[in-house]
């Protein structure tokens, strides 16, 4: 079958150049005279570095970004040679198989290889236990020092508060750790001017994700929201970062106005639930939009990667901070299904697809007990399929596409009942 | 020995004093692995029992968990939603590891029984963390005290300390003596006499403990010919009884494990001087045996397991690792590697929940033992 053409947002293409640029900037660091960190689980710390001018490996995205390159297979066999069983999470994997990647195969490897050593590590759990296990292991092959923020996990809404407060405290402690390891101290007024580029980039990001949610068709699709996460991760607290969800937010209203839909036509609206299948990530664009199918929203993108810019002041980068590590992954069974609910009303969403990550269980864990809970509360069906978020072995093309097929009859089905009704 | 034969029946039937509590009219309260300190839920009159694998299949519970979670995980969900678990009057979800957290929170929705969530840092470094942890644990008391209908006052923790700590100093016992004497207890023994301290009145186990140790002083070693070995990992669940004997059947006397139905459960004492529930925090951040699921330098497995190892005069290390058990599986290269370095032989044994062959496990602990005796011809 030919492929639909979907539209995608042209000024989402800058992202591919501002990340070689990131990375080529990361691997000369060390000679630049700046330290590196290398950062897991989440980018909630990137401003603090980025005012400390401390350059950072993201190694979730890292890993993300080979795999949607299909550069990760290489890497997740060197660090299966290392030791490393299949069952660990595939981001870790391919980090890994940086970490370890053999000196005697440097001559002539993919630059993409090659990444600076890191004079410390640091990692965020939002709520994702593993990463404390990934990054310990770090810490053992690199001798470095490590630091962690861990978000206490909010297991009924009376703990957010709770949690936000614990947040702020472990920031100020990762300022200190910081300044330790680089001697210098931080210039704060830069941090609240970060914090300041911060909040005008992403609320320009989630106004820009509204406003393409609530329209009807939608003029964007779910991989333009998944490719502009590289803005956050590679540029965010920057004036370019800025310039991008600007340029972004303004092309998403520009089409809103012409009533123009990312798909030649959109027949069922979806929400993805789970982490994203990035070695697939065209595969999913293209079979979705055969079959009339658009991703309006998900966990990933809607509910992730500073969520909440009306929580941002700039005068208090740290409060700022914490109140943004507290997200969808930090929260209760019973508390997702209500944001996912929320999501679905917001957005008309007609059903459900979860992607059960074979080698990660922090997002896969809560599927049925959310799928049963939309399902009865929204009479919004769902089904899921089986992948991985960098491990291309673990996902079947065609029994996804099945999967997909059987949910949009579904739902297609119900339309035209209601239609008759 | 007769007494651990009757212990045994807990692989089967492990909430069986459990039962006899609630028949008596009195609370029991279930506790998730690992380092929760059981000592508050005795402190409150409840019966405390450490959460375990069911030796079933799951099956009802696959409809409400994903096949990667590990055995504990999937096992409990499916014993909850099948009703076994109905009995406890609350469960303690006391949260090191997101596996164990999300299995309980689906345990949460598909039972009535209340729950009292628990978070902890993944750390060691109690002057970081121990502002956190405190309020927590007293929240948490205040928890117990509602569904025991009591308040839980200071000298009920000071007696449980006690008593906990009585009961761990006689486990050490029990284990020096197995190193002592290797063949004196069979693994699956030793395991079932740990087991028992996890889901029975802790004065009774102590009092069993006592009489197990003076049969053990009188006992000789008969482990002429065997390897000596140690067992390690299986972190906060039992290891299948039909595994231990299968390691014992190789020709194998086990001398020391750090295993949590094992050492790992029993190292550690809580201070006895100072406040009681800054004591038990406190005892979060020295476990005794080094944790995986807590980054930072403080707690080096490799090395503890290495010491470990030649200290109970092991001549090789089994490394048992339930599948999908992240903190296992990202130390095991490190392990590997340093065992290696140490020259110790080793061999790494994978367990799952419904398993499906031994002979391949067997081949391998069969090639450990081979590998020993060429070491020691």
């Amino acid at each position: 079958m030919e492929a639909r053409e979907v539209k995608r947002l042209a000024s989402i293409s800058q992202i591919g150049k501002v990340t070689d640029a990131f990375y080529d900037e990361l691997r000369h660091a060390p000679e630049n005279g700046k330290k590196v960190a290398w950062c897991g689980g989440y980018p909630t710390t990137f401003p603090i570095l980025r005012a400390m001018d401390i350059a950072y490996l993201f190694e979730d995205v890292y890993a993300a970004t080979a795999a949607a390159r299909h550069k990760e297979s290489k890497l997740q066999q060197v660090s299966a040679d290392a030791g490393y069983l299949p069952e660990i999470c595939s981001y870790a994997r391919t980090t890994l198989g940086a970490a370890y990647f053999p000196e005697a195969e440097k001559a002539g490897a993919d630059p993409y290889y090659l990444m600076p050593k890191p004079d410390f590590l640091i990692y965020a759990d939002i709520g994702c236990s593993m990463l404390t296990s990934w990054s310990d292991a770090g810490r053992r092959h690199f001798k470095t020092p490590m630091f962690a923020v861990v978000t206490p996990y909010v297991w009924t809404k009376a703990d957010e508060q709770d949690s936000i407060h614990d947040l702020t405290r472990q920031y100020g402690e990762l300022v200190t750790f910081l300044e330790d390891m680089t001697h210098r101290r931080l210039d704060w007024d830069r941090l609240r001017q970060v914090m300041a580029n911060v909040k005008e980039a992403i609320t320009y990001r989630i106004g820009a994700m509204e406003t393409a949610g609530r329209a009807v068709p939608s003029p964007v699709t779910f991989f333009d929201w998944a490719a502009s996460i590289g803005g956050v991760n590679y540029a965010i607290g920057t004036p370019l970062g800025v310039e991008l969800f600007r340029n972004i937010n303004t092309e998403v209203e520009q089409r809103v106005a012409r009533k123009e839909g990312a798909l030649p036509e959109e027949r069922v609206r979806l929400y993805w639930e789970g982490h994203m299948c990035w070695p697939y990530m065209r595969w999913w664009g293209d079979t979705l939009a055969d079959l009339g199918v658009n991703i309006i929203a998900a966990k990933y993108t809607h509910g992730h990667f500073f969520h909440r810019p009306d929580l941002i002041d700039p005068a208090k980068p740290l409060e700022s901070l914490a109140a943004n590590s507290v997200t969808h992954l930090s929260y209760s069974i019973d508390l997702l299904a209500e944001e996912i609910m929320r999501l679905c009303r917001d957005y008309s969403i007609d059903a459900i697809l979860c992607h059960y990550t074979r080698t990660c269980r922090i997002f896969p864990g809560p599927f049925f007990e959310v799928l049963d809970t939309v399902s009865r509360k929204l009479g919004i069906p769902g089904t899921f399929f089986e992948g991985d978020v960098a491990d291309a072995s673990f996902f079947a093309p065609e029994q996804a596409r099945t999967r997909v097929e059987a949910l949009v009859e579904t739902v297609l089905a119900r339309k035209a009942d209601v239609a008759q009704a | 020995m007769q007494v651990l034969e009757q212990l045994e029946v807990l692989y089967n039937d492990p909430y069986a004093f459990a039962r006899r509590q609630k028949a008596v009219g009195g609370k029991v309260v279930g506790i998730t692995p690992m380092h929760f300190p059981e000592e508050l839920v005795y402190a409150s009159g409840a019966l405390p029992v450490i959460v375990q694998e069911s030796t079933e299949p799951v099956t009802a519970g696959l409809a409400h968990i994903f096949p990667n979670f590990c055995a504990l995980s999937r096992s409990n969900v499916d014993a909850a939603v099948k009703g076994q678990l109905d009995f406890l009057d609350a469960i303690v979800i006391s949260d090191m590891c997101l596996q164990i957290r999300m299995a309980f929170g689906i345990v949460s929705r598909r039972t009535k029984i209340p729950c009292i969530y628990v978070w902890w840092p993944p750390s060691y470094d109690a002057k970081r963390w121990l502002p956190t942890v405190l309020p927590r644990l007293e929240r948490c008391k205040k928890a117990l005290e509602d569904v025991v209908g009591r308040k839980i006052e200071e000298r009920d923790i000071r007696n449980s300390i006690g008593v906990y700590n009585e009961n761990r100093r006689l486990l050490r016992e029990v284990y020096r003596l197995r190193r002592e004497k290797p063949g004196v207890l069979r693994a699956r023994e030793m395991q079932a006499l740990v087991m028992a301290s996890q889901l029975m009145p802790k004065e009774e186990h102590t009092a069993i403990l006592r009489n197990v140790l003076a049969e053990l002083e009188q006992a000789s070693a008969h482990a002429d010919g065997k390897a000596r070995m140690f067992l390690s990992g299986h972190l906060c669940h039992r290891v299948s009884p039909e595994i231990v004997d299968l390691i014992e059947e190789a020709g194998i006397a086990v001398v020391g494990d750090d295993l949590y139905v094992g050492s790992r459960y029993y190292a550690a004492e809580v201070p006895t001087n100072g406040d009681p529930m800054e004591a038990l925090a406190g005892r979060y951040f020295n476990p005794g045996v080094p944790c995986p699921t807590k980054g930072g330098g403080e707690g080096d497995w490799g090395e503890y397991l290495i010491s470990s190892a030649l200290e109970s005069g092991a001549q090789g290390v089994i490394s048992l690792l339930p599948r999908f058990c992240e903190p296992h599986m990202f130390y095991y290269p490190y392990l590997k590697t340093r065992l290696f370095e140490a020259g110790i032989p080793f061999t790494f044994v994978e367990t799952e929940h419904e398993t499906a062959s031994l002979e391949g496990m067997r081949s391998r602990i069969q090639a450990l033992v081979e590998t020993i005796k060429e070491v020691r011809e």
